[in-house]
């Protein structure tokens, strides 16, 4: 089930909303907990059940780790030390068999000449982002950091629907008390208001504005031969703006989803495609992981305390590791490696002193950005090269015949087209007006509109129901448009 | 309180603005769908994959033709006249036995349906295939399920869109005006093309002509130099076909047993026949299996007559045909008179027979003047 989708929008959203707080008020609590995770892995498993039993044993085996390292007393048999090491290799080695086992293999069997056989094991849905989350807990219980949850609590922060699949990527220390605050068992109507609210954006960012790119991104990076430069240009920037809104909308409904339900998630994106230098970017693109490869990966490392040339070792290992986290692929450690040496670039710009014209240092940020994601998007090396060389290829400036003519510029095409071109998949090569139109469009939304958190601090007004209603039902239309894709972060 | 009434505001204006789209598309209804047609009563849709559905849940009927364009020229009320019932026309241009199972399963479930006057194409026969790649079927099979509500799933394309907001009553938005009779029909409009093949080679050479022709003629010089297709895998093939001939069709069939299915092999030119028995050997013995095997399984079901009038002498002539398989609606007309005479009925006991004297007819048959007419056309017209 996702989030974009009737089933669950119109049937499994409600329904446990209903009962979660039917159970509240008859002051069930701890039903009303037990059917929250109840519902969370039933939303999980509606996938594939098969990977239900990996997500129960890993959220058991962490949760007795975690209490026994949060224990005060000392005296076990095994002693803390090495109860958190254990705890973290099997996290890693689970995410490590299912990810990165072919991974492994395949450069095992380039280097060495060898045949091994590949595993082609499915990556059991959200495993990335719940190991994640709980080798942070086990960390911050050995640091003693965490208290004695209970049991139900635990589960609710791990398998929370909301964010489970794709994060954000949250914290216990945030996640845990509110679902033990006594407030939060009462409908809060200004809260549920703000969940629609943000909702609808998210799923007409993902709906209308994402999906919408996907096809050109698809046609530019899967399908097509080569591309010239508009069209390479026009294939990366529908990438970019794809990921973004695709990600950010997925994010919105996530926030909204879970207001509902009177918790809070953690904000992911802060309008980052107008970030003007590296650093900034990831203080605005997905905050979560950046908080995450911060405090367990970058400061364990020594962070910038052990000298300059440390902390750009740190950088890039950092990065190299937030690279592969993404996927199993060289492309994706390139991607890490390339921003890791981009902030490192930018260390060592500011320690000299040097300033930058604000628009310069916006282009260039944002370029780079764009460039990156061509490596993050790219299935192969040579789809990656195939784009980049459309972009540099200066030979190759032309307008293609596929763009069409002043004279064919109508109503239709730029707002018609694109679902019939996603109904009816087709292998229609287009970069046409309707590209660099919608290209445009989404320059000014990312550059000029607020971010779509700016809403939760917004005093909100009949009006605004009745607009956010409004957009929530165009997307709805839209969605009965297309057949609806997945989230890109699902893959990870 | 406040926040309570922004929340309803919110939940009302959704449901409001979802319940008035809805309210449009159903009162608009194009393709009759959801009622009997309240305006353009005339008018239908030509792609029946999806104009189908509203004829069958609106129409008054008892009787189904359901073929592909080798029916859809045939009179529903003359088959009505002579066969008894009352049918309609619901051929699907092109279609396989596979679409055709996903109508005939929706049709049967809804009605009691006394006949059905079914063609055994090609596409089926041969090929066993299952959609056309231009109709996709996650496209319109949605409206021959059991949910209703799926239906609206039609109306949510682009096209509908705008022909909902601008209330149009254009052919593209209301369809054509229509010949309830036959509503696909298509005899009108193509019958210069009849009268020999110097009327198949009349038009302008493009390059989809070309890519018509070409193979014809590359298959008739293949013949020439004694080459032909053949297939090594019969035996896995013909098992296929007969699973999927199982499926799509027998299945209803011994489903259904009220119900009688009037198959019919429709009469393609004797130059195809020959095309296939001299060069697309597979093919052709395939087409002689596959008829062989619904024969022996018609001896089963009383409700399933095959029919077949493929050693007629009309067959030879290639003035009855605008192409190698289309022939003139006179035979549509023809065909239901036959069946109403139990004329062209194979049955177990004639089987052999018959196929035997079609296999002699098609590899007798003479390609080469269809060979150096085609040659001349394509020669001309790339000078």
């Amino acid at each position: 089930m996702i989030f974009n989708s009737f089933i669950f929008i119109f049937i499994f959203l409600p329904i446990t909303f209903i009962v979660y707080f039917y159970l509240n008020s008859k002051r069930l609590t701890e039903a009303s907990k037990a059917f929250l995770v109840f519902s969370s892995l039933f939303f999980y498993s509606w996938w594939n059940i098969n990977y239900l039993p990996i997500i129960l044993v890993s959220m058991l085996f962490n949760y007795v780790i975690g209490v026994s390292l949060s224990k005060k007393d000392n005296r076990g048999k095994v002693n803390k030390k090495t109860l958190l090491t254990i705890g973290i290799i099997s996290n890693i080695l689970l995410l490590g068999y299912f990810k990165y086992a072919d991974f492994l293999i395949e450069n095992m069997n380039s280097l060495l000449n060898s045949h091994m056989s590949l595993l082609h094991l499915a990556l059991p849905l959200a495993i990335s982002f719940f190991t994640f989350q709980q080798i942070a807990y086990l960390v911050d219980s050995y640091r003693g950091e965490t208290k004695e949850y209970d049991f139900l609590n635990y589960a609710n922060f791990v398998t929370f629907f909301p964010q489970l699949i794709a994060g954000p990527i949250v914290h216990h220390s945030e996640m845990m008390p509110q679902f033990s605050k006594t407030k939060n068992k009462v409908k809060n109507y200004h809260n549920i208001a703000l969940g629609l609210f943000i909702f609808s954006i998210g799923l007409f960012k993902k709906v209308v504005i994402a999906d919408s790119f996907a096809v050109w991104a698809t046609q530019g990076f899967d399908v097509a031969v080569s591309l010239n430069f508009f069209e390479a240009w026009a294939t990366s920037l529908s990438y970019t703006f794809q990921l973004y809104f695709d990600f950010s909308g997925y994010t919105d409904m996530a926030i909204g989803a879970a207001l509902l339900f009177n918790i809070k998630l953690p904000i992911n994106f802060n309008s980052p495609y107008k970030a003007t230098n590296i650093q900034d970017f990831w203080k605005r693109w997905h905050i979560t992981l950046s908080r995450f490869l911060k405090e367990y990966i970058y400061i364990p490392l020594g962070g910038n305390r052990k000298g300059q040339y440390r902390t750009y070792s740190n950088l890039i290992g950092t990065f190299l590791i937030g690279g592969i986290w993404h996927g199993a692929g060289w492309t994706f450690v390139f991607w890490g490696l390339l921003h890791g040496i981009a902030l490192v670039v930018q260390k060592i710009w500011s320690s000299l002193g040097f300033h930058m014209h604000k628009i310069l240092a916006w282009f260039i940020t944002f370029n780079f950005i764009n460039i990156a994601w061509v490596f993050f998007r790219a299935k192969e090396w040579n789809d990656a090269l195939k784009v980049l060389h459309g972009m540099f290829d200066l030979d190759r400036v032309y307008v293609s015949s596929a763009f069409v003519s002043i004279y064919d510029i109508t109503f239709k095409k730029i707002f018609f087209m694109m679902p019939d071109i996603i109904k009816n998949n087709t292998s229609m090569f287009i970069f046409d007006f309707t590209t660099y139109f919608w290209i445009f469009l989404a320059f000014y939304i990312v550059l000029k509109f607020n971010n779509s958190n700016a809403v939760l601090s917004t005093e909100i007004s009949k009006l605004h129901a009745i607009f956010y209603a409004l957009l929530f039902m165009s997307a709805i239309f839209a969605l009965s448009l297309s057949d609806y894709s997945e989230f890109i972060y699902f893959n990870f | 309180m406040k926040y309570k009434k922004i929340v309803f505001l919110f939940v009302f204006t959704s449901i409001i603005s979802g319940l008035v789209f809805f309210s449009i598309i159903f009162y608009y209804d194009p393709l009759k769908i959801f009622h009997k047609p309240w305006m353009y009563k005339e008018y239908l849709h030509q792609n029946m994959r999806s104009q189908a559905a509203g004829i069958i849940n609106n129409w008054e009927y008892d009787s189904v033709i359901l073929g592909t364009s080798m029916l859809e020229n045939t009179s529903s009320k003359e088959a009505s006249f002579l066969l008894g019932g009352k049918f309609i026309n619901i051929s699907l241009s092109g279609s396989d036995f596979y679409e055709r199972y996903i109508v005939l399963r929706y049709v049967l479930g809804k009605k009691n349906i006394k006949q059905v006057i079914y063609s055994l194409d090609d596409e089926g026969l041969i090929e066993g295939r299952k959609s056309d790649p231009f109709y996709k079927i996650e496209q319109w099979d949605y409206l021959y399920d059991r949910n209703p509500f799926n239906d609206f799933k039609v109306y949510m394309s682009s096209g509908f869109l705008k022909c909902l907001l601008s209330t149009s009553s254009k052919k593209k938005c209301m369809g054509h005006r229509a010949n309830f009779d036959r509503p696909n029909a298509w005899y009108w409009a193509r019958k210069d093309k009849y009268g020999g093949l110097d009327n198949w080679f009349k038009q302008k050479l493009t390059p989809r002509i070309i890519k018509h022709f070409q193979p014809i003629l590359d298959a008739i010089k293949n013949i020439q130099i004694g080459k032909s297709k053949t297939n090594s895998n019969f035996t896995k093939d013909m098992e296929i076909l007969k699973h999927y001939l199982d499926i799509n069709l027998i299945s209803l069939v011994k489903k259904y047993p009220m119900t009688d299915f009037l198959c019919i092999l429709p009469p393609y030119s004797r130059a195809k026949y020959a095309l296939d028995a001299q060069y697309n050997k597979q093919d052709f013995k395939k087409y002689i299996g596959s008829i062989k095997y619904l024969v022996q399984v018609s001896a089963l079901y009383d409700n399933l007559k095959i029919y077949g009038w493929g050693n007629e002498i009309f067959l030879d002539d290639i003035v009855n045909y605008k192409d190698l398989k289309h022939y003139e609606y006179r035979f549509n007309s023809w065909m239901l008179k036959e069946i109403n005479k139990e004329e062209g009925l194979l049955n177990i006991d004639i089987i052999d027979d018959y196929l035997t004297e079609f296999k002699d007819q098609s590899l007798e048959y003479n390609l080469t003047i269809l060979g150096n007419k085609i040659e001349n056309y394509l020669d001309a017209g790339k000078k």
